[in-house]
């Protein structure tokens, strides 16, 4: 990957990136310095990084390694301190939120932020990023049937929470 | 309406596996028969579709900054960078080494023989010679002896019978 195409593909996937690590963490903060070190992962390793669909997979695999490495590093944070508590999830309205601010939209956010980091990291790959399921299954190192089977219980769960706030019919 | 569990697991195969397409014939006449698998299925159709349209968040233009000035910004650390440094490395050294084992095979080998050898062989030569020497010192004494031996009388020589010789 040369220069111009670093530059390219970071301008093209710098938010998807952003948006994944948010909703993984739930921290518009923590959000943003894991989004930088992914994106200073791929210059780094440019030499080996493919342009085109390559890139968006390895970035977001990339990303939600380092996710799960401050998850880690939170609940570690916790067992040593246990009044810090869990972190509270992130639902200010910034200015993104504010510029998409559909109830739906609101509504399904805080429904995908009640789910648990694993299943919303499913939901997230395949129904929005729409990732292959074998991609998703070496991402998140797990086999396929309990991926899927995993998918349908978060599915069903993201449909009856929006059913309680009475977004679908 | 509860969706049946055959029904179900149908939906959402469709769901993982197709998704946006057509619904297959077999799916819509079961939904003709149970009202609440053609309730999931809508429901999952609009949960799909609000996931897409999802709004990713912007990345915020001030961490991108810190991006650019980590990466394509970033002063290089001298004429060469890292992993170059580290391959011109890796040649000189092989080189080095190469050179090394190239000098030290060729101040190793003879380039003649040593004084020892030397003596060795002289000696060798010298016992060659004498038995050259003698061979030929045997060869001339008993030509020698054949030619002229045949030139002298028995008498001569001391070949006469002792009866003979007292007579």
């Amino acid at each position: 990957m040369t220069n111009v195409e670093f530059e390219s593909a970071v301008r093209e996937h710098k938010d998807r990136v952003y948006g994944y690590a948010r909703s993984l963490l739930r921290d518009a903060e923590d959000a943003r310095d894991a989004a930088q070190e992914c994106l200073v992962k791929l210059w780094q390793h440019r030499d080996h990084v493919e342009p085109g669909t390559g890139c968006r997979n390895w970035l977001l695999r990339s990303v939600h390694n380092l996710c799960i490495d401050r998850l880690r590093r939170r609940s570690v944070r916790r067992e040593v301190d246990p009044d810090e508590g869990p972190e509270p999830a992130d639902l200010r309205p910034g200015p993104d939120r504010l510029a998409a601010s559909s109830r739906t939209a609101d509504l399904l956010e805080r429904a995908l932020m009640g789910l648990q980091e694993r299943d919303r990291a499913i939901v997230l790959l395949r129904e929005v990023e729409g990732l292959p399921y074998e991609e998703i299954a070496g991402i998140l190192g797990m086999n396929l049937g309990t991926l899927k089977a995993t998918l349908h219980r978060a599915r069903e769960r993201l449909r009856r929470e929006l059913i309680r706030q009475e977004v679908t019919p | 309406m509860n969706a049946c569990d055959v029904g179900r697991e149908r939906v959402h195969a469709f769901f993982d596996e197709v998704g946006d397409g057509p619904v297959p014939e077999s799916l819509q006449s079961h939904f003709a028969t149970c009202a609440g698998c053609r309730e999931l299925f809508d429901e999952l159709t609009i949960l799909r579709a609000a996931l897409r349209a999802r709004p990713a968040p912007p990345m915020p233009d001030d961490a991108l900054e810190v991006v650019w000035e980590r990466t394509v910004r970033a002063p290089r650390t001298g004429w060469l960078d890292g992993r170059r440094r580290a391959a011109v490395a890796a040649v000189l050294v092989t080189g080095v080494s190469l050179s090394t084992l190239w000098l030290l095979r060729t101040t190793s080998a003879p380039s003649g023989p040593t004084p020892a050898e030397i003596a060795r062989a002289e000696a060798q030569a010298d016992i060659v010679l004498s038995y050259a020497a003698r061979a030929i010192q045997a060869t001339r004494t008993a030509t020698t002896h054949r030619v002229v031996g045949s030139k002298i009388s028995p008498a001569v020589r001391g070949d006469v019978p002792s009866d003979s010789r007292r007579r």
